[in-house]
């Protein structure tokens, strides 16, 4: 294990290594899949706080990316305030709603929970559809192109990307700062066995409100930096199931309540998701089909994610070969 | 001597059956209790009421003079109150010293702290060759020393074992009874539960015999022994005292 000194030194070392990358690459395209690559890591690494640490299965958090990317374009256009302010307040939205739901569910457990959660999602997408007088309805919002720091608007796509990249890194350092604290260990105990948990004085309450809280204001931070990369936002295009499926999904493939795992689900899945979408335009739905045939077979393969699949390759490889069974 | 835990007159009901009818009992300070009783007496129920688990459908019980009927399991752990569970529930993916540190963060918020308590606290129970291994690896009387080494973590005042030697061989028994003996020298209250007799008779200061949710007998392990009623209850000698 490295030190606490050690191990920020050398994921700020990739972080800038990164960046160095990111600037060698002209392709617009690439440059796309990685922004995307980022934007989805970063999705899945905030859902993971609550839906892998503290096992409290989301599928709702398109709500939080739709209320970041909402608060901080009409903001914008409205009021002209800046979007890095814009993007602090739907982040706060975004964890009121957490708070609502985490206190109306306190007493569900399981698919009950992700039923409301669902449920809510779908309540915040006919919504935006309907209040037409805020959202402009599915007719969307188009934000100006006003290059300039303070409107987190820019001429590169470079500069986007290296956004997204550090975004993803700040969310990375916060559940690996979680992990090595109280909080890190409560919220596995809950999700491992709550009544254990419970018997050792662990609040579960407050645990998963906190959790949540926090996921859901990461993720409309998510959503505010989104909202600015595309310029345009409609209820489709930031109220998206996908937006509540995929980081489930790259959380899942990757290991979930690993600090690592949703950052390598998002590293596998995004590209493909976008290679597909590419290659196989052509045949309606086929992308969707391979897609989900492949994600079928990830889950065959490497049940409890590649991370933590990998980890136990490398700790056996390590011992010569004898592995220490789970 | 001081009154640690006072339970007066618990009942709990599930639908026709009544599990714990009318229950009153003492435990003093750094006393040993012994609770025995057939299967399905409700003597786990009986942990459940006192630890906040389930909610009782009449009486009290009072820590160190304090009505904690009612409350959550965690506000009366951090009271002082901490119990294992006959049925272990470790946390499977965590190490065993994570598990531990899980019970030593109710005192310490900071994990260097936590760690410490932990250490000396897997080295009592003796799991310290296995501390960094996942506790779902671990076998069946490894994992009863785990619930005790979380629930000892949490530093109680008052500690409830619900059948802690179960599974146990016969020379792992002796260390537990060793290790239990230890615990009440360093101040600790315990209320135990236990099928093994003769690790119960000589734990015990007391002991409080239940049949089908009533307490029917309480006294001194000898007086129990005795005790006719107690022995009609278990029937056809399963009982012995060697
Ligand atoms: N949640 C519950 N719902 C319904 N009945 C229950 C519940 N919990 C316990 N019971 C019943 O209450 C009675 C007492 O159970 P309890 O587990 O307290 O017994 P016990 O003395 O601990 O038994 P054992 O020695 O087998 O552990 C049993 O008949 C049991 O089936
Ligand atoms: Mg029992």
């Amino acid at each position: 294990m490295l030190k606490k000194g050690g191990f920020v030194l050398s994921a700020g070392l990739v972080v800038l290594l990164m960046v160095a990358l990111i600037y060698q690459i002209k392709n617009k395209y690439y440059l796309d899949i990685l922004f995307m690559t980022f934007f989805w890591a970063s999705l899945a690494a905030a859902w993971n706080i609550s839906g892998g640490y503290a096992g409290q299965f989301s599928l709702g958090h398109a709500a939080y990316v739709g209320i970041g990317a909402y608060s901080t374009a009409l903001l914008y256009i409205n009021f002209h305030v800046s979007p890095w302010i814009g993007m602090v307040v739907g982040g706060l939205f975004s964890a009121l709603l957490a708070l609502f739901i985490g206190v109306i569910t306190v007493k569900v457990r399981g698919p009950f929970y992700t039923l409301i959660t669902i449920a809510v999602a779908e309540l915040l997408y006919i919504s935006a559809i309907q209040l037409k007088e805020l959202t402009h309805g599915s007719e969307g919002v188009s934000l100006p192109f006003k290059p300039g720091w303070v409107n987190m608007t820019f001429r590169e796509r470079e500069t986007y990307v290296v956004l997204a990249l550090l975004f993803v890194a700040l969310i990375y350092f916060i559940t690996k700062t979680m992990e090595r604290r109280r909080i890190g260990y409560y919220l596995i105990a809950i999700r491992e066995n709550e009544d254990a948990a419970r018997a050792l004085g662990v609040p579960v309450k407050e645990m998963k409100l906190l959790a949540t809280v926090l996921s859901a204001f990461l993720t409309a931070v998510g959503g505010a930096i989104y909202a600015m990369y595309i310029m345009f936002i409609e209820p489709d295009s930031v109220l998206s199931f996908a937006f509540s499926i995929q980081p489930a999904l790259m959380s899942i493939i990757g290991g979930l309540g690993t600090s690592l795992g949703p950052l390598i689900g998002s590293f596998v899945l995004s590209p493909l998701d976008m290679f597909l979408r590419e290659s196989f335009s052509h045949i309606n739905g086929l992308n969707l089909l391979i897609y989900g045939f492949l994600l079928v077979l990830f889950v065959l393969f490497w049940p409890e994610g590649l991370w933590p699949n990998a980890v136990r390759v490398y700790r056996k490889w390590r011992s010569g070969g004898v592995e220490t069974k789970s | 001597m001081a009154l640690k835990l006072k339970v007066e007159r618990l009942t709990k009901r599930f639908g026709g059956l009544t599990a714990v009818r009318d229950v009153s009992f003492e435990v003093r300070d750094q006393e040993i209790l012994g609770i025995i009783g057939p299967n399905g007496a409700g003597k786990t129920t009986l942990f459940h009421l006192i630890s906040g688990f389930e909610r009782p459908d009449a009486g009290r019980v009072f820590l160190e003079g304090q009505d904690i009927t009612g409350k959550s399991p965690e506000a009366i752990s951090r009271l002082g109150l901490t119990r294992t569970f006959q049925l272990v529930k470790p946390f499977g993916k965590m190490t065993v010293l994570e598990n531990v540190c899980v019970g030593a963060f109710l005192r310490r918020s900071d994990l260097t702290d936590a760690r410490a308590v932990a250490e000396d606290v897997v080295e009592l129970v003796g799991l310290k060759p296995f501390a960094d291994q996942p506790a779902a690896t671990l076998p069946i009387g490894h994992r009863k020393r785990l619930e005790l080494a979380r629930a000892l973590a949490t530093e109680p005042k008052i500690l409830l074992l619900d059948e802690v030697m179960g599974g146990l061989t016969p020379a792992e028994i002796g260390q537990m009874i060793d290790t239990i003996r230890r615990l009440r020298e360093g101040g600790l209250t315990i209320v135990i539960i236990e099928h093994h007799m003769r690790a119960i008779m000589s734990l015990s200061d007391r002991v409080v015999v239940m049949h089908q949710g009533e307490k029917i007998a309480e006294g001194t392990p000898k007086e129990i022994a005795q005790d006719s009623r107690v022995i009609e209850a278990y029937f056809g000698g399963e009982l012995r005292f060697a």
